[in-house]
């Protein structure tokens, strides 16, 4: 297998389930020469987070290489803190309550009887109970690491997300800020439209919320290994012992229940958990909207349309130099997503061929995904990945999309709602003007393209 | 008028004496070290490809723009080294003036920007279109806000960066520039003629310099002084004496920006 040969020759040992023993096992089988039991044993592959060799790729480009003791290093470091897939908790303790007791999860702020329903294989108990349900609805293709790399990912478009990132697209926190506990909900309930991701509305409540925290779980973990790979090619050493990178648990908080302050850096998975702890503050609350969208016929709305087709076209927003003239997402298809940053990092206009096939084989070979550019949206279809909600498009615009190449046209500051005034909100345009973009884009897979479009302002644009 | 000149004289007298007892000790060393030089590209200066402009082309396509991922000068001087003091932060002053990243004639002016973390970054757009600024930051939060025409944003990170990030504008995909975060006064960036020079450099303390560059993140082999040299993660050490402290010329090899 592709995989497995990589895996042996960069990591030898290193990248083998320790904690599941499984070599030693083979060990043993061959020194009793059970040979019935060594091919059963040794020829199905045992599930484990495999290591994040992108980054480590992208960070030794820019520094110095990583070393294979010091990949070992930040595989140890992983497995103490975060566990194995199959056992998402501290894997060193010996006797299990004691395991429970110390798990480093817990006191990272995971529910851990959660991430044990997710993790683990897929299986049915005699109660009826089903268990290792990430692996029965979403490794194939998110992979078992979460990173957006199962078996299935390559045949898709979009990809699958990759959660190591720690960069989530579809929420309703401004810029960079985490997803809440609500936006997650709404993915695995209603799906992503238009991608291959389906709706799990028919699963019990209980199983999609542990799904939630296992996501949630994988994404802690691979943001908190990239830091770290960043950290050893930039320093040739770990940024601290393995309590010190967790950081001091649990983090103080408010009465809002928010973390107060921002831990240190090397508090690596410190800093990773107060993201996400922090991310229900920075939820966008809309300014009241100046038209009843339930009733699309009204006069009100027509106008708010006819404003919003200014604002689409205006070079305060120019929604058209990407979204196209036409509105068809035509208008810009050459950039890429965070997700391909090695690939963006070698520039739009790099016409030299011959390095960048260099550098794309360099990243396939350790496992990235063919780079693909990332489309506007067409508006004509009446697909919306976000969500179709006029509040999901009002705060798509407001903050754009996280990781992609959609700019924010509102503020931070902006995004108390009618508490901040618009003197003070910033922002591309007045947050009531998003309200009348909102308008005009939902009104666009209704407009009869085949008649043509008036001509636009500052459009190039000439309807047939 | 021999009274005037005697009160100067004493005037001057117990200026000296001031000078000499007068000031609290570490006046001695008000003296401070400067670090120049100069880097220059090793062979052929490399061309600089022509940018595809191919938005807003009756603004932006009235200028000749090339790309400035490696500007090297006729005599092989290059452009924007990055040269600063590594753990080295000031005592706070200068951070009070705002950092310009503007958005200028359809590119980024300048190309490489320094900041440091609480210092303002003032991103600003004089062309008469639309642009957008994407930073991808790795410690600090991504960003990515619309800036129309003759808008400004004010940006303060809250921590350094260990390279320089790239800073793009999704409606025009051919501009690019980088912004480097360090907790530092101590930082220069090569002007066109690859010349550098970092002043105000605490004397008789040895310093660690780390050298980057947005192309190859980390500049870690250069002759000087005729000497082949490597500097391990692109730094290297030196103790500085008061005034000037010249490397001289440092030559790169252009592997080194592959």
């Amino acid at each position: 297998m592709r995989s497995n040969k990589r895996c042996n020759d960069r990591w030898g040992a290193a990248c083998q389930p320790r904690a599941e023993g499984w070599p030693d096992a083979c060990l043993r089988a061959v020194s009793w020469a059970l040979l019935a039991s060594l091919l059963v044993g040794c020829q199905s592959e045992v599930p484990y987070f495999r290591p994040n060799l992108v980054e480590i790729e992208i960070e030794q480009d820019a520094s110095e290489p990583v070393t294979e003791d010091q990949q070992r290093l930040i595989n140890e470091t992983m497995l103490a803190l975060f566990g194995t897939p199959d056992r998402p908790a501290n894997p060193f303790p010996e006797d299990a309550q004691a395991a429970d007791a110390q798990s480093p999860l817990r006191t990272f702020g995971f529910d851990v009887e959660k991430l044990k329903v997710s993790a683990g294989p897929a299986y049915r108990d005699a109660e009826g109970n089903q268990h290792g349900l990430y692996r029965l609805h979403c490794a194939h293709c998110h992979g078992v690491t979460g990173g957006g790399d199962g078996p299935t990912a390559a045949f898709l478009n979009p990809y699958p997300r990759d959660y190591r990132q720690g960069v989530f697209k579809y929420k309703s926190t401004f810029g960079a800020a985490k997803p809440t506990h609500e936006d997650l909900k709404r993915v695995l309930v209603n799906g992503v439209s238009g991608t291959s991701m389906p709706s799990f509305r028919l699963l019990p409540d209980n199983e999609i919320e542990a799904l939630i925290e296992y996501v949630r779980y994988l994404s802690a973990r691979g943001e908190t290994e990239i830091k770290l790979i960043e950290y050893m090619a930039a320093e040739g050493e770990m940024p601290g012992s393995i309590s010190e990178i967790a950081g001091g648990f649990p983090l103080p908080v408010d009465d809002e229940g928010v973390a107060e302050e921002e831990p240190e850096e090397e508090n690596v998975v410190a800093s990773v958990m107060y993201q996400w702890k922090a991310a229900p503050v920075s939820v966008i609350h809309p300014v009241s909207s100046p038209v009843d969208f339930s009733d699309p016929e009204s006069t009100a709305m027509a106008e708010s349309i006819a404003r919003g087709e200014k604002l689409f076209y205006s070079k305060n927003l120019q929604c058209n130099s990407c979204h196209g003239d036409s509105a068809q997402g035509d208008g810009q298809r050459d950039k890429y997503t965070v997700w391909f940053k090695w690939r963006e990092d070698l520039g739009t206009n790099n016409d030299d061929q011959a390095e960048i096939n260099r550098v794309v084989h360099q990243f396939m070979d350790v496992g990235a995904l063919k780079p693909r550019t990332i489309y506007p949206r067409n508006l004509r279809l009446g697909v919306y990945r976000g969500g179709r909600r006029p509040i999901d498009l009002y705060r798509r615009i407001y903050s754009g999309i996280n990781g992609g190449p959609m700019p924010a046209q509102g503020t931070v500051t902006g995004i108390a709602g009618d508490e901040v005034p618009d003197s003070e909100a910033g922002g591309s345009v007045r947050r009531e003007q998003i309200w009348d973009v909102v308008s005009y884009v939902l009104s666009l897979p209704y407009e009869p393209l085949s008649q043509g479009p008036p001509q636009r302002q500052g459009s190039k644009y000439t309807p047939r | 008028m021999m009274s005037k000149i005697g009160s100067l004289r004493w005037c001057i007298v117990a200026a000296l004496l001031c000078g000499m007892y007068g000031m609290p000790p570490s006046t001695a060393g008000e003296e401070t070290a400067t670090l120049r030089g100069r880097f220059l590209l090793e062979g052929p200066v490399p061309a600089r490809g022509k940018l595809t402009v191919n938005k807003d082309r009756d603004v932006c396509g009235v200028y000749d723009l090339r790309d400035e991922q490696l500007v090297v000068a006729e005599d092989g001087g290059i452009r924007d080294v990055i040269v600063y003091a590594r753990k080295l932060p000031g005592d706070g002053s200068g951070k009070e003036d705002a950092v310009l990243l503007d958005n200028k004639d359809c590119r980024f002016a300048p190309h490489v920007v320094a900041v440091q973390p609480g210092q303002t970054l003032l991103v600003k757009n004089s062309d008469p279109v639309a642009h957008n600024t994407q930073i991808s930051f790795s410690s600090n939060s991504a960003f990515n806000e619309g800036l129309p025409p003759s808008g400004t944003k004010e940006i303060k990170l809250k921590k350094s960066e260990r390279y320089p990030v790239s800073v793009s504008c999704s409606i025009h995909p051919w501009m690019r520039g980088y912004l480097v975060v360090q907790d530092t006064p101590y930082i220069a960036i090569t002007k066109a003629d690859g010349t550098f020079e970092i002043s105000g450099l605490p004397v008789g303390k040895e310093v660690e310099f780390q050298v980057a560059h947005p192309k190859s993140k980390r500049i870690d082999e250069a002759s000087v002084g005729g000497k082949a040299t490597k500097w391990k993660r692109g730094r290297f050490k030196k103790k500085m004496v008061a005034g000037d402290n010249d490397l001289g010329d440092l030559v790169v090899m252009p592997d080194q920006f592959k």
